[in-house]
């Protein structure tokens, strides 16, 4: 427990320090992991026009990253079954703070800034338990974990807060264990059941939707909120060949309304959402399928707009009134009607997400 | 024939851009030098041997648009379409081409249905090629046409009938398909053309040489992958629960032949995208092509013996096999690989 005293130490240290923002890191709007040529992985930031304005290296392969909202501060997360994450000050590149995991429980990849910044909650597999948890890190207190509590469901892997610090989680439905495929094998695909779960800012549940029986393999993973709509994208566990939606769109008070693309364009997802994105505007939305090689736009009321085509595309973030995208060849793109090659970072193959930052500048 | 002009032009125009291409100055390393061999040697001639045929199913339904009088045609145009199917980018990816052909797998019995409800409605749209062009994919491409073709409540239609027309109204759709895909690959700016100037500073579909080999790399792997997981992997099932009536087009008794000139296309593809002599990997394919000779089992009917299912599931396996070893003849010397994200998402 932290001392009264070091509190006070801490507090009178914090006044002192220089208060930097994003502006110390160069301003970037977007947060991007890659690999290199040489094979070393990286945290990189971007400008508006995706120019790398820093790059911070990382030990190992990341999953995604939690911006701070005013600090020039990430976390970034290692890939599941990981137990570490790294506080990384993107202003001088250093790792200020490493998270380890408690026992019994690893990182899923995801996290997100609370309380005006000053806590971190990180989803998590409470694998010893078999269920899902958040872990609810200070950063006041040099990131100390300061507890956990029930993600309402398995596989816990995005998560997001709406305006009023409400928090939503995907909880993706699928039971894994480090002991078992290095994490990765997938151990209760006949019962899983996948759900959207909504916690009060004092983190007890508020709402949750689970989908019809028939959709129990769709497991929920990546979310993407505007003006309090929560976007989700899902990845379907059953047959690639199965045609089934993969985008939902969700106000908390009713029921989710899934879309789908028509027939043939549905099926080149190959039942694969990597990222979701609203676009800037929160006028309509989008997925990337990695695996089908694909971008799908959406009018917010369903309406399908428009498919690009882009080999190994993932990561997909809002840009103005269209998306920002990255691949694993090195390209991110502006993508609106059309789409349109923002910059060809050589040699750079982009990790699954890109990540906004809540406040540019 | 039209068509044979057609395809001289073509030939002649895409010679003319390759041409260019190497000509431009810049030197064409192995990633490029191999696109132009699979676009010349493989992709191209792909292409405009589906288009021949399957232009000859149309001719053939017009004269004689019977079930029995339309097999051979239908055969030939299905063999063609196994050399293309594999390369589902560009013109074949684009307005869903590549499903629209082949909608398979078929797992919820929308072609029969959406055959019966077009037959039953007696629906204008077959005498409208526009209109049949926006009838779901379900009723139009090869596997339909294998419905109204092989299976005993489409087949005994006569000349003059809906479902004569409605076999009409689906090669023609096929072959204003197969057009349009030679077409845009072969025009002077097509497609051959957009792989074979990657990295040229107007080209925004593939940002350097490197992307348009990964481009062809990935639908070589991705083309072995189907046939070993989807065309032997559906019918195989499990071993408690074989899946015989799973087998792609089983009801025209092609579902080994399908693997057979996948695997056909495949080595093709390999031999012309090798920067060096493909051996292991040629070893590997032709030893499927000769396990698949000895199978003699054209619909993978013997799933559900275990001595047949034995023998199908290590033809799978071997078609793996090849993926691995096409990584160590093809991917590494070029310097390639399967996508960074697309085999390793969360």
């Amino acid at each position: 427990m932290t001392s009264r005293r070091g509190f006070l130490l801490g507090m009178a240290a914090a006044s002192l320090t220089p208060r930097l923002t994003w502006a110390d890191a160069g301003n970037p709007a977007y947060l991007g992991a890659a690999r290199d040529q040489n094979g070393d992985f990286a945290l990189y930031g971007l400008s508006a026009e995706a120019q790398i304005v820093f790059r911070v290296g990382l030990p190992a392969r990341g999953h995604a990253a939690a911006a701070h909202p005013t600090r020039p501060e990430a976390v970034g997360f290692a890939r599941r079954p990981g137990t570490y994450a790294l506080v990384i000050d993107c202003a001088n590149g250093q790792v200020t703070h490493k998270l380890q995991a408690p026992s019994g429980r690893h990182f899923m990849g995801h996290g997100v800034f609370v309380q005006g910044g000053d806590i971190l909650v990180t989803t998590e597999n409470n694998y010893a338990e078999s269920k899902g948890c958040l872990g609810l890190w200070q950063r006041s207190k040099g990131y100390v974990r300061i507890g956990e509590v029930d993600s309402h469901g398995i596989g816990p892997h995005d998560i997001r807060a709406l305006s009023d610090g409400t928090l939503v989680v995907a909880n993706g439905g699928i039971l894994t264990h480090p002991d078992h495929g290095e994490g990765r094998d997938k151990l209760n695909l006949e019962t899983m059941q996948p759900s959207l779960a909504y916690l009060t800012p004092e983190f007890s549940l508020q709402e949750q939707h689970i989908l019809a029986e028939d959709l129990h393999h769709a497991s929920i993973r990546h979310l993407s909120v505007a003006d309090d709509q929560v976007g989700f994208a899902m990845q379907w566990q059953g047959d690639p060949f199965d045609i089934v939606p993969l985008l939902g769109l969700h106000k908390r008070g009713a029921d989710p309304v899934l879309f789908e693309a028509p027939l043939a364009d549905q099926l080149s997802m190959k039942a694969y959402a990597s990222s979701i994105a609203f676009n800037g505007a929160g006028t309509e939305l989008a997925i990337t399928s990695s695996r089908g090689g694909r971008i799908h736009r959406f009018a917010t009321d369903g309406q399908f707009m428009s498919s690009v085509s882009r080999a190994d595309v993932s990561g997909l973030a809002a840009k103005g009134d269209g998306y920002l995208a990255s691949d694993g060849q090195g390209a991110l793109l502006s993508i609106e009607a059309d789409s349109r090659v923002l910059n060809k970072t050589s040699g750079l193959a982009w990790d699954n997400h890109l990540v906004s930052l809540p406040i540019l500048g | 024939m039209m068509m044979t002009s057609f395809v001289r032009i073509t030939l002649k125009s895409l010679a003319a851009s390759v041409v260019l291409f190497a000509g431009s100055g810049a030197y064409a390393g192995p990633q490029a030098d191999a696109v132009v061999r699979v676009v010349t040697q493989h992709a191209v001639p792909a292409v405009l041997n589906f288009s021949t045929h399957i232009n000859a199913l149309e001719d053939s339904a017009k004269s004689d648009c019977t079930a029995g009088a339309l097999v051979p045609a239908y055969n030939a145009g299905f063999d063609a379409w196994m050399g293309l199917q594999h390369l589902n980018i560009g013109p074949v990816e684009a307005d869903a081409r590549g499903l629209t052909i082949a909608f398979w797998p078929d797992k919820k019995g929308m072609i029969p249905k959406t055959l019966s409800a077009l037959i039953a409605d007696q629906d204008a749209a077959v005498s409208n090629a526009d209109e049949f062009a926006h009838v779901s994919i379900a009723a139009r491409g090869l596997f339909a046409l294998e419905y109204m073709l092989f299976d005993d409540s489409f087949n005994a239609y006569d000349q003059g009938s809906y479902s004569c027309e409605l076999v009409q109204a689906i090669t023609h759709d096929l072959a204003q398909t197969a057009d349009h895909i030679a077409g845009e690959w072969t025009r002077e700016d097509g497609f051959a053309a957009t792989l074979t100037t990657a990295g040229a500073v107007d080209n925004q579909r593939y940002l350097s040489e490197t992307e348009a080999a990964q481009a062809l790399y990935t639908m070589l792997l991705t083309g072995l992958e189907n046939s070993a997981e989807q065309r032997i992997g559906r019918p195989l099932g499990s071993f408690e629960k074989p899946r015989p009536k799973r087998a792609e087009a089983y009801r025209s008794g092609r579902s080994a032949r399908n693997v057979m000139l996948s695997v056909q296309a495949a080595r093709e593809f390999v031999v012309a995208m090798a920067p060096e002599v493909p051996t292991h990997t040629l070893e590997i394919l032709d030893e499927v092509l000769a396990k698949l000779q000895d199978l003699d089992d054209p619909t993978f009917a013997s799933v559900d013996d275990p001595m047949g299912r034995l023998k199908i599931e290590i033809i799978a396996q071997r078609i793996e096999a090849a993926t691995e070893s096409i990584a160590n003849d093809i991917g590494a010397p070029l310097g390639i690989s399967a996508g960074f994200n697309a085999s390793d998402g969360d």
